[in-house]
């Protein structure tokens, strides 16, 4: 159950960076530095 | 940020994820942190205000026109989130003291002005990069400036009907959106981004 959980955190996480990558800024506040692996 | 670094050693523990997995999860918890606190920050300053409705409206439009125009953004975390929440707080406090004295045909008239103003802004220097993520691939900058057109089309169909009668949205609500569009059409401007409060 607890893996199952950080999975799901985890899965949520990576689909608000990709969706950021994807987007010119975030929706409001600090627009933190893209990682290097999601530039290439 | 300690929530961050006990986050991510957990998971990092629990499911042995690369380093560059890692990043992405770090950055992606940045991202839904700095949003939670930006916009927890306008709700308590706008509660203590009592605009929260305005208030809420013109940050939701902003950030809306934000996610395909970008715009420009403080040099820390701290600063943008404390530049979003009083700006946003003046947007709903402006709009209502002022909205009860403007008539239909000046808040049309403002949101014809604002509407073409950030047209011409979004035509010229959407989308508009920081530091942090810049966008140099010609097709993404062309995708992106599209989008923030056909959105900012989209606004303005809505009002078009809201003005017209057959949505039922009330005047406070279009003055602290078309608000919130101008400010976030000004974010673009390159002047903007040599204003001293977001250095």
């Amino acid at each position: 159950m607890k893996r199952k959980l950080m999975g799901l955190i985890v899965t949520l996480l990576s689909f608000l960076a990709l969706a950021n990558v994807a987007s010119a800024s975030t929706v409001l506040s600090y627009q933190p530095e893209v990682p290097e692996s999601l530039r290439k | 940020m300690g929530i961050e670094k006990k986050l991510i050693s957990i998971l990092q523990k629990e499911l042995d994820l690369s380093k560059d997995k890692l990043e992405v999860i770090t950055f992606g918890y940045r991202l839904f942190a700095y949003s939670v606190i930006g916009y927890m920050l306008i709700v308590v300053l706008s509660l203590a205000l009592e605009t929260l409705k305005p208030t809420l409206t013109a940050a939701l439009t902003a950030s809306g026109f934000r996610v395909f125009s970008g715009g420009v953004h403080a040099s820390s975390q701290k600063k943008c989130v404390i530049i979003g929440a009083i700006i946003f707080n003046l947007l709903g406090l402006i709009t209502t003291v002022f909205s009860g004295y403007i008539s239909w045909v000046l808040l049309k008239w403002i949101a014809i002005i604002v509407f073409l103003i950030t047209l011409t802004t979004f035509i010229l220097y959407a989308p508009a990069d920081t530091p942090g993520k810049p966008i140099t691939a010609k097709v993404k900058v062309n995708k992106l400036k599209k989008l923030s057109i056909g959105l900012l089309i989209t606004w303005s169909i809505l009002i078009y009907f809201a003005f017209k009668g057959a949505i039922n949205i009330d005047a406070q609500y279009i003055l602290a959106s078309t608000l919130g569009l101008a400010w976030q059409g000004v974010s673009l401007w390159p002047i903007t981004y040599k204003w001293i409060i977001f250095k």
